[in-house]
Protein backbone atom coordinates (compact mmCIF):
# COMPACT_ATOMS: atom_id res chain seq x y z
CA UNK A 1 0.00 0.00 0.00
CA UNK A 2 1.45 3.31 -0.92
CA UNK A 3 2.32 5.62 1.60
CA UNK A 4 -0.68 8.25 0.87
CA UNK A 5 -3.24 5.40 0.72
CA UNK A 6 -2.34 3.69 4.55
CA UNK A 7 -2.17 8.00 5.83
CA UNK A 8 -5.68 8.26 4.69
CA UNK A 9 -6.69 4.58 6.20
CA UNK A 10 -5.43 6.05 9.12
CA UNK A 11 -7.49 9.15 8.76
CA UNK A 12 -10.50 6.97 8.21
CA UNK A 13 -9.85 4.74 11.45
CA UNK A 14 -9.08 7.48 13.63
CA UNK A 15 -12.88 8.97 12.48
CA UNK A 16 -14.20 5.68 13.31
CA UNK A 17 -14.87 3.53 10.46
CA UNK A 18 -14.73 -0.08 10.57
CA UNK A 19 -14.70 -0.10 6.93
CA UNK A 20 -11.59 1.47 7.37
CA UNK A 21 -10.32 -1.32 10.02
CA UNK A 22 -11.37 -4.00 8.12
CA UNK A 23 -8.64 -2.64 5.72
CA UNK A 24 -5.89 -2.37 8.19
CA UNK A 25 -6.48 -5.77 9.87
CA UNK A 26 -6.72 -7.25 6.16
CA UNK A 27 -3.50 -5.56 5.65
CA UNK A 28 -1.83 -6.58 8.68
CA UNK A 29 -3.26 -9.36 10.53
CA UNK A 30 -1.25 -11.96 7.89
CA UNK A 31 2.36 -10.70 9.36
CA UNK A 32 0.88 -10.28 12.62
CA UNK A 33 -0.68 -13.68 12.91
CA UNK A 34 2.32 -15.17 11.95
CA UNK A 35 4.65 -13.12 14.36
CA UNK A 36 2.32 -14.24 17.48
CA UNK A 37 1.68 -17.93 16.13
CA UNK A 38 5.43 -18.76 15.73
CA UNK A 39 5.94 -16.84 18.73
CA UNK A 40 3.53 -18.32 21.30
CA UNK A 41 3.23 -21.51 19.50
CA UNK A 42 -0.62 -22.05 20.19
CA UNK A 43 -3.27 -21.10 17.37
CA UNK A 44 -5.94 -20.19 19.99
CA UNK A 45 -3.26 -18.20 22.19
CA UNK A 46 -2.43 -16.42 18.94
CA UNK A 47 -5.61 -15.64 17.69
CA UNK A 48 -6.58 -13.91 21.09
CA UNK A 49 -2.82 -12.38 20.86
CA UNK A 50 -4.36 -10.88 17.54
CA UNK A 51 -7.62 -9.69 18.51
CA UNK A 52 -6.07 -7.96 21.25
CA UNK A 53 -3.74 -6.60 19.50
CA UNK A 54 -6.55 -4.38 16.93
CA UNK A 55 -8.49 -3.54 20.14
CA UNK A 56 -5.38 -1.63 21.74
CA UNK A 57 -4.74 -0.07 18.18
CA UNK A 58 -8.51 0.72 18.10
CA UNK A 59 -8.21 2.29 21.83
CA UNK A 60 -4.71 4.30 21.18
CA UNK A 61 -5.85 5.46 17.60
CA UNK A 62 -6.93 9.19 19.10
CA UNK A 63 -3.58 9.34 20.68
CA UNK A 64 -1.55 7.21 17.34
CA UNK A 65 0.27 10.25 14.83
CA UNK A 66 1.12 8.47 11.83
CA UNK A 67 4.36 8.83 10.78
CA UNK A 68 4.66 6.55 8.27
CA UNK A 69 5.69 3.70 10.80
CA UNK A 70 2.41 1.77 11.54
CA UNK A 71 3.81 -1.67 10.90
CA UNK A 72 6.55 -0.98 13.18
CA UNK A 73 3.62 0.00 15.87
CA UNK A 74 1.71 -2.66 15.44
CA UNK A 75 4.76 -5.33 16.19
CA UNK A 76 4.91 -2.96 19.42
CA UNK A 77 2.06 -3.49 20.46
CA UNK A 78 2.25 -7.05 19.57
CA UNK A 79 4.90 -7.43 21.61
CA UNK A 80 3.95 -5.73 24.75
CA UNK A 81 0.79 -7.92 24.35
CA UNK A 82 3.01 -10.98 24.36
CA UNK A 83 4.88 -9.52 27.58
CA UNK A 84 1.54 -9.08 29.45
CA UNK A 85 0.08 -11.91 29.18
CA UNK A 86 3.22 -14.00 29.89
CA UNK A 87 4.32 -11.64 32.70
CA UNK A 88 0.16 -11.71 34.18
CA UNK A 89 0.18 -16.00 33.68
CA UNK A 90 3.91 -16.32 35.15
CA UNK A 91 4.17 -18.89 31.73
CA UNK A 92 6.76 -19.22 28.64
CA UNK A 93 5.50 -19.46 25.84
CA UNK A 94 4.02 -22.63 24.37
CA UNK A 95 6.47 -24.68 22.35
CA UNK A 96 5.10 -25.38 19.31
CA UNK A 97 4.25 -29.25 18.54
CA UNK A 98 3.87 -31.08 15.33
CA UNK A 99 0.04 -32.19 16.39
CA UNK A 100 -1.00 -28.38 17.21
CA UNK A 101 0.49 -27.00 14.19
CA UNK A 102 -1.10 -29.47 11.68
CA UNK A 103 -4.64 -29.07 12.51
CA UNK A 104 -6.54 -28.87 8.85
CA UNK A 105 -10.11 -27.83 11.02
CA UNK A 106 -10.60 -24.28 9.60
CA UNK A 107 -11.10 -22.84 13.30
CA UNK A 108 -7.69 -23.45 13.92
CA UNK A 109 -4.88 -23.61 11.23
CA UNK A 110 -1.97 -24.93 11.89
CA UNK A 111 1.58 -23.24 11.49
CA UNK A 112 2.05 -24.60 8.09
CA UNK A 113 -0.59 -22.73 6.45
CA UNK A 114 -0.05 -19.56 4.37
CA UNK A 115 -1.14 -16.30 2.88
CA UNK A 116 -3.22 -17.32 0.07
CA UNK A 117 -1.26 -16.68 -3.35
CA UNK A 118 -1.08 -18.38 -6.58
CA UNK A 119 -1.60 -21.89 -5.78
CA UNK A 120 0.67 -24.13 -6.31
CA UNK A 121 1.05 -27.99 -8.33
CA UNK A 122 -0.44 -30.40 -5.52
CA UNK A 123 2.94 -32.27 -5.23
CA UNK A 124 4.95 -28.98 -4.64
CA UNK A 125 2.48 -27.64 -2.12
CA UNK A 126 3.01 -30.31 -0.42
CA UNK A 127 6.85 -29.69 -0.44
CA UNK A 128 6.44 -26.35 0.38
CA UNK A 129 3.66 -27.30 3.36
CA UNK A 130 6.32 -29.77 4.61
CA UNK A 131 9.76 -27.41 4.31
CA UNK A 132 7.29 -24.53 5.91
CA UNK A 133 6.63 -27.34 8.89
CA UNK A 134 10.05 -28.24 9.31
CA UNK A 135 11.10 -24.25 9.51
CA UNK A 136 8.07 -23.62 12.13
CA UNK A 137 9.65 -26.51 14.05
CA UNK A 138 13.00 -25.44 13.93
CA UNK A 139 11.88 -22.60 15.33
CA UNK A 140 10.02 -23.21 18.03
CA UNK A 141 13.19 -25.15 18.88
CA UNK A 142 15.48 -21.82 19.60
CA UNK A 143 16.04 -20.03 23.09
CA UNK A 144 12.73 -17.70 23.40
CA UNK A 145 15.09 -14.32 23.22
CA UNK A 146 16.73 -15.49 19.60
CA UNK A 147 13.26 -16.62 18.28
CA UNK A 148 11.51 -13.18 19.33
CA UNK A 149 14.02 -11.17 17.93
CA UNK A 150 14.35 -13.11 14.36
CA UNK A 151 10.44 -13.18 13.85
CA UNK A 152 10.64 -9.70 15.01
CA UNK A 153 12.76 -8.51 12.47
CA UNK A 154 11.41 -10.44 9.86
CA UNK A 155 7.79 -10.01 10.20
CA UNK A 156 8.05 -6.08 11.26
CA UNK A 157 11.10 -4.84 9.11
CA UNK A 158 12.31 -3.14 12.16
CA UNK A 159 15.67 -1.73 12.38
CA UNK A 160 17.80 -3.49 15.50
CA UNK A 161 18.52 -0.52 17.38
CA UNK A 162 14.31 -0.31 17.23
CA UNK A 163 13.97 -4.01 18.23
CA UNK A 164 16.27 -3.20 21.18
CA UNK A 165 14.92 -0.39 22.19
CA UNK A 166 11.54 -2.55 22.29
CA UNK A 167 13.07 -5.19 23.99
CA UNK A 168 14.57 -3.14 26.58
CA UNK A 169 18.10 -4.58 26.35
CA UNK A 170 21.13 -3.72 23.84
CA UNK A 171 21.63 -3.80 20.34
CA UNK A 172 24.56 -5.83 20.42
CA UNK A 173 22.03 -8.42 22.34
CA UNK A 174 19.95 -8.15 19.56
CA UNK A 175 22.19 -8.55 17.23
CA UNK A 176 24.06 -11.54 19.07
CA UNK A 177 20.90 -13.13 19.50
CA UNK A 178 19.63 -12.64 15.67
CA UNK A 179 23.13 -14.24 14.86
CA UNK A 180 23.15 -16.84 17.17
CA UNK A 181 19.63 -18.02 16.26
CA UNK A 182 19.88 -17.84 12.65
CA UNK A 183 23.19 -19.79 12.55
CA UNK A 184 21.44 -22.39 15.06
CA UNK A 185 17.87 -22.54 12.75
CA UNK A 186 20.51 -22.92 9.38
CA UNK A 187 21.68 -26.16 10.98
CA UNK A 188 18.53 -27.85 12.29
CA UNK A 189 17.05 -27.10 8.74
CA UNK A 190 19.96 -29.35 7.60
CA UNK A 191 18.97 -31.81 10.15
CA UNK A 192 15.65 -32.10 8.85
CA UNK A 193 14.84 -34.79 5.98
CA UNK B 1 14.29 -6.78 3.33
CA UNK B 2 13.23 -3.05 3.93
CA UNK B 3 16.46 -1.30 2.73
CA UNK B 4 16.48 0.84 6.63
CA UNK B 5 16.40 -2.40 7.49
CA UNK B 6 19.93 -2.80 6.60
CA UNK B 7 22.77 -3.54 9.36
CA UNK B 8 24.49 0.03 9.92
CA UNK B 9 28.03 0.45 10.14
CA UNK B 10 28.13 0.88 13.55
CA UNK B 11 26.17 -2.55 13.81
CA UNK B 12 28.82 -4.21 11.90
CA UNK B 13 31.53 -3.26 13.75
CA UNK B 14 29.44 -4.02 16.85
CA UNK B 15 28.87 -7.75 15.74
CA UNK B 16 32.16 -8.07 13.40
CA UNK B 17 32.62 -7.78 10.04
CA UNK B 18 32.25 -11.92 9.64
CA UNK B 19 29.10 -12.04 11.86
CA UNK B 20 27.83 -9.57 9.86
CA UNK B 21 28.24 -10.86 6.75
CA UNK B 22 26.69 -14.10 8.16
CA UNK B 23 23.64 -12.79 9.74
CA UNK B 24 23.08 -10.64 6.52
CA UNK B 25 23.14 -13.62 4.47
CA UNK B 26 21.12 -15.89 7.09
CA UNK B 27 18.72 -13.16 6.80
CA UNK B 28 18.22 -13.47 3.63
CA UNK B 29 17.72 -17.03 3.70
CA UNK B 30 14.99 -16.56 6.02
CA UNK B 31 13.37 -14.36 3.78
CA UNK B 32 12.26 -16.76 1.23
CA UNK B 33 11.32 -19.34 3.92
CA UNK B 34 9.09 -17.68 6.72
CA UNK B 35 5.79 -16.41 5.16
CA UNK B 36 2.85 -15.05 6.82
CA UNK B 37 -0.09 -16.62 8.40
CA UNK B 38 -3.41 -16.92 6.94
CA UNK B 39 -5.94 -15.82 9.96
CA UNK B 40 -8.58 -17.86 9.43
CA UNK B 41 -12.05 -16.36 8.15
CA UNK B 42 -14.06 -17.38 11.40
CA UNK B 43 -11.23 -15.59 13.54
CA UNK B 44 -11.31 -12.72 10.90
CA UNK B 45 -14.59 -12.25 11.16
CA UNK B 46 -14.92 -12.79 15.49
CA UNK B 47 -11.91 -9.93 15.12
CA UNK B 48 -13.92 -7.16 13.02
CA UNK B 49 -17.16 -7.96 15.27
CA UNK B 50 -14.65 -7.36 18.65
CA UNK B 51 -13.34 -4.11 16.50
CA UNK B 52 -16.57 -3.11 15.74
CA UNK B 53 -17.33 -3.39 18.95
CA UNK B 54 -14.68 -1.38 20.21
CA UNK B 55 -15.07 1.49 17.78
CA UNK B 56 -18.68 2.24 18.87
CA UNK B 57 -17.46 1.60 22.58
CA UNK B 58 -15.13 4.32 21.78
CA UNK B 59 -17.48 6.67 20.05
CA UNK B 60 -20.21 6.24 23.37
CA UNK B 61 -17.46 6.92 25.26
CA UNK B 62 -16.64 10.29 23.30
CA UNK B 63 -19.86 11.39 23.44
CA UNK B 64 -20.50 11.19 26.75
CA UNK B 65 -17.07 12.87 27.60
CA UNK B 66 -18.38 15.73 24.81
CA UNK B 67 -21.65 16.05 26.96
CA UNK B 68 -20.10 15.82 30.01
CA UNK B 69 -18.00 19.01 28.86
CA UNK B 70 -20.89 20.75 27.81
CA UNK B 71 -23.03 20.30 31.06
CA UNK B 72 -19.38 21.96 33.20
CA UNK B 73 -19.44 24.63 31.17
CA UNK B 74 -23.55 25.09 31.16
CA UNK B 75 -23.25 25.19 35.09
CA UNK B 76 -20.08 27.72 35.13
CA UNK B 77 -21.91 29.78 32.89
CA UNK B 78 -24.87 29.81 34.51
CA UNK B 79 -22.41 30.67 38.06
CA UNK B 80 -20.78 33.60 36.50
CA UNK B 81 -24.53 35.16 35.47
CA UNK B 82 -25.97 34.56 39.26
CA UNK B 83 -22.28 36.22 40.48
CA UNK B 84 -22.84 38.90 37.90
CA UNK B 85 -26.52 39.60 39.22
CA UNK B 86 -25.49 39.46 42.83
CA UNK B 87 -22.89 41.19 42.50
CA UNK B 88 -25.11 44.60 40.77
CA UNK B 89 -27.31 44.00 43.25
CA UNK B 90 -25.23 44.93 45.76
CA UNK B 91 -22.75 47.48 44.73
CA UNK B 92 -19.78 47.30 46.99
CA UNK B 93 -18.79 50.40 49.30
CA UNK B 94 -16.34 52.09 47.31
CA UNK B 95 -15.74 54.69 50.53
CA UNK B 96 -13.49 52.05 52.22
CA UNK B 97 -10.94 51.41 48.90
CA UNK B 98 -8.52 54.21 49.77
CA UNK B 99 -8.25 53.01 53.55
CA UNK B 100 -6.71 50.18 51.79
CA UNK B 101 -3.62 52.19 51.15
CA UNK B 102 -3.44 54.61 54.40
CA UNK B 103 -4.24 53.34 57.94
CA UNK B 104 -4.71 57.56 58.72
CA UNK B 105 -6.68 57.65 55.92
CA UNK B 106 -9.02 54.86 57.52
CA UNK B 107 -9.08 55.97 60.58
CA UNK B 108 -10.52 59.48 59.59
CA UNK B 109 -13.26 57.30 57.27
CA UNK B 110 -13.95 55.44 60.33
CA UNK B 111 -14.30 58.26 62.53
CA UNK B 112 -16.43 60.07 59.73
CA UNK B 113 -18.67 57.09 59.32
CA UNK B 114 -19.58 56.82 62.99
CA UNK B 115 -19.98 60.70 63.33
CA UNK B 116 -22.34 61.06 60.84
CA UNK B 117 -24.03 57.95 61.22
CA UNK B 118 -26.83 59.88 63.20
CA UNK B 119 -27.52 62.55 60.83
CA UNK B 120 -30.32 61.71 57.86
CA UNK B 121 -27.60 61.99 54.61
CA UNK B 122 -29.94 64.50 53.23
CA UNK B 123 -29.75 67.18 55.98
CA UNK B 124 -26.75 69.13 54.47
CA UNK B 125 -27.50 72.15 56.87
CA UNK B 126 -26.96 70.01 60.15
CA UNK B 127 -23.41 68.53 58.74
CA UNK B 128 -22.05 72.15 58.91
CA UNK B 129 -23.83 72.60 62.11
CA UNK B 130 -21.86 69.52 63.32
CA UNK B 131 -18.85 70.80 61.63
CA UNK B 132 -19.09 74.21 63.66
CA UNK B 133 -19.61 72.16 66.72
CA UNK B 134 -16.57 69.73 66.16
CA UNK B 135 -14.41 73.09 65.20
CA UNK B 136 -15.46 74.24 69.06
CA UNK B 137 -14.85 71.28 70.94
CA UNK B 138 -11.15 70.56 68.54
CA UNK B 139 -10.17 74.44 69.38
CA UNK B 140 -9.03 74.69 73.43
CA UNK B 141 -7.88 70.98 73.39
CA UNK B 142 -5.04 70.88 70.62
CA UNK B 143 -3.37 67.89 69.05
CA UNK B 144 -5.15 65.04 71.60
CA UNK B 145 -8.35 65.69 71.04
CA UNK B 146 -9.69 62.75 69.53
CA UNK B 147 -12.13 64.92 66.88
CA UNK B 148 -9.20 66.62 65.39
CA UNK B 149 -8.90 64.06 62.61
CA UNK B 150 -12.58 64.07 62.11
CA UNK B 151 -12.85 67.82 61.71
CA UNK B 152 -9.88 67.84 59.45
CA UNK B 153 -11.79 65.32 56.94
CA UNK B 154 -14.74 67.54 57.04
CA UNK B 155 -13.17 70.62 56.15
CA UNK B 156 -11.14 69.21 53.48
CA UNK B 157 -11.86 69.11 50.28
CA UNK B 158 -15.56 68.54 50.46
CA UNK B 159 -16.41 70.90 52.72
CA UNK B 160 -17.46 74.13 51.52
CA UNK B 161 -15.37 77.13 52.63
Amino acid sequence: MEPKELADLVVECKAGSSQAYEQLVALYSPRLYGYLLRLVGRPDDAEELLQEVFLRLVRSMATYRHDGQLTAYLFRIATNVVRDRYRRKQVRPHQVSESEAMTDDDESVGLGDHVAGDEPEPDSSLTQRERAEALNKALARLPEEQRQVILLRHFSEMPFNEIADLLKCPVGTVLARAHRGLKRLRELMQDEP
Amino acid sequence: MNPESKLTESQRQLLGEQQAGELERDEQWLAGRLESARVPDAVRARLMRAISGEVSRGQQTAWRRYRRIMEIAAVLVFGLLVGLFVRLMNPKDTTQIGAKHDPKVLEAQLAVNSYLAIVPTNEVQLHYELKRLDRAVAAPQGQDNPFQAIAAVIESPIAPR
